[in-house]
């Protein structure tokens, strides 16, 4: 499972949430990244529903906030009925919220 | 108490969703989303986009209209949803000038956050007709709005408006330090954010002393903290150092104090009653110090953008040409000395010492307001967007050189204010 590290559209739904799950899960275990955020990005990684599976090393040296505003991108470039799929709205809300969270 | 619009709206979420979808409940999910209809629609007119018209302009308009659309439909009814989506409709108009663009915006997704909740409630229970369009319109327009803001989320210090304390009632009347702390907060807060009708250099007055004794009680909550590293509590007695020159008329002894001074004359007296230490002081007060402290960079902001800006445009000050920073056109006013023909109008230039002090006091509160967050206890409704959004400051690389600059200013300007010999008219 490779994360997405570059800005790009992707109109595969399964494809986006996997990559947008990724990062999610990057950010969840990203040390620079606050209690109340990471719990947000756990759960967005969570709704997405794709097996977990081992996060790459490389995505640490990323800002957490640069890793989620990455994953929101790409679930908010899917096609509007993909988007309103619960999980993915439930997905992107924790991503918000995390971003509003302290650090 | 005071609350904010951010409880607000959890309170709204939290109730949708623990809510059996009853006909009552559903008829009160319409009303609160007529409520929220309303919401939207005022902030869609204050502006949540740089560009008018475009694509969140647009997507807000539309739900706003669509939860409206619904509410007219809904059986006239007012339980606890309808209650707190009119509390939170209503919050906008008091928000409304302290809000930006920006500001606004996050309001608006977090309020299309909430809809969703309330829509789940009704959903299922409508026979085929209008109101049914209607719902499914409010759901696909919520989705539009949130697929928005997840391509532009709003940043932290956008978001902290959330947090941002709404005044109870006008005159504080409990007893409760832990209560009256932040309700004395709020107030302050609602007195210092309207340009219109600024405060006279009295009443700044006694906001700086209040929040110089917050900021003295929050930096005791970290008992390791190094004594006079990082401490507000100078900056804002330099504040009101810096103030000293100027004289509006208010400087004389009054027989009622406005509410917003007796609120901060409260907060004042709450922290500092005899033997009080915030450090040993009971869990809830420690946590409303804590919650408070959260928003002195904002006060400090308001003093700076709003009161003094507002004092320099309308020309409301007088000084002796002799304690303001000379300028060659003054020459003869400062020849005249501490005398009536030495008095002049003061305008941008000579308020830039307070300018630059409530600058120092706001940058110094940042860092007070953070470690008071990590040393003190952190209550449910802690604002933890505003804390947010200090830290994501205080992160930026320049800020740590201008954190020593302000302790260093404010050191200069307290020093500066001992050595001056008072004037005649500069009673306070």
């Amino acid at each position: 499972m490779a994360p997405a590290t570059h800005d790009h559209h992707t109109s595969d739904p399964a494809t986006a949430r996997t990559e947008a799950a990724a990062l999610f899960a990057a950010a969840a275990r990203n040390e620079r990244a606050g209690t109340a955020a990471q719990l947000h990005c756990l759960a967005a990684s969570s709704a997405l529903g794709v097996a977990s599976g081992p996060v790459p090393v490389t995505t640490d040296a990323h800002d957490p906030d640069q890793l989620i505003t990455q994953a929101l991108r790409i679930l908010g470039e899917l096609e509007l009925e993909d988007f309103a799929h619960p999980d993915v709205l439930a997905a992107a809300r924790h991503g918000r919220r995390a971003l509003r969270e302290p650090r | 108490m005071a609350t904010s619009l951010g409880q607000l709206l959890d309170a709204l979420a939290d109730t949708a969703q623990t809510t059996e979808p009853t006909a009552a409940a559903r008829a009160d999910a319409g009303t609160a989303l007529g409520h929220l209809g309303r919401a939207l629609a005022q902030l869609r007119y204050d502006g949540v986009s740089p560009a008018i018209g475009d694509r969140r302009e647009q997507q807000v308009a539309a739900l706003a209209a669509a939860c409206t659309e619904l509410g007219a439909r809904a059986p006239a009814t007012e339980s606890s949803l309808a209650r707190l989506a009119a509390a939170v409709a209503d919050t906008f108009a008091v928000l409304h000038p302290q809000t930006t663009v920006a500001t606004r915006w996050a309001a608006a997704t977090a309020v299309a956050e909430t809809v969703t909740p309330l829509a789940q409630v009704i959903a299922g229970g409508l026979p085929t007709g209008p109101a049914a369009q209607w719902l499914t319109e409010v759901e696909r327009q919520s989705v539009r709005v949130q697929q928005t803001a997840a391509l532009q989320p709003p940043s932290r210090a956008d978001s902290a408006i959330l947090d941002r304390p709404l005044v109870g009632p006008a005159v504080l009347t409990g007893s409760d330090p832990a209560l009256v702390v932040p309700d004395a907060v709020a107030v302050l807060l609602r007195a210092t954010s309207g340009a219109a009708e600024s405060p006279s250099v009295a009443e700044v007055l006694a906001y700086t002393l209040a929040a110089e004794t917050l900021s003295d009680a929050a930096q005791r909550l970290d008992p390791v903290a190094e004594p006079g590293t990082g401490q507000a509590a100078p900056a804002w007695r330099a504040v009101r150092a810096a103030l000293r020159p100027y004289d509006d008329g208010s400087r004389r002894p009054h027989h009622d104090a406005p509410p917003a001074v007796h609120a901060a004359l409260r907060l004042h007296a709450s922290l500092n009653r005899p033997g009080s230490d915030a450090g040993s002081q009971p869990e809830p007060l420690r946590a409303a110090v804590a919650a408070a402290a959260q928003h002195l960079p904002t006060l400090a902001t308001q003093l700076m953008y709003r009161t003094v800006r507002s004092w320099a445009d309308t020309g409301a000050l007088v000084a002796y040409a002799r304690d303001v920073p000379p300028r060659d056109d003054r020459v003869a006013a400062y020849l005249r000395g501490y005398q009536l023909g030495g008095l002049v109008r003061v305008d941008a230039m000579d308020l830039q010492p307070v300018a630059g002090a409530l600058h120092n006091a706001r940058l110094l509160s940042l860092a007070v307001a953070a470690r008071a967050a990590e040393s003190g206890p952190r209550s449910t409704d802690f604002p933890r967007r505003a804390l947010a959004a200090h830290q994501a400051l205080l992160e930026q690389p320049q800020t740590a050189a201008a954190l020593e600059v302000a302790t260093r200013e404010a050191g200069r300007q307290l020093q500066l204010a001992r050595g001056r010999t008072p004037g005649p008219t500069r009673a306070r």
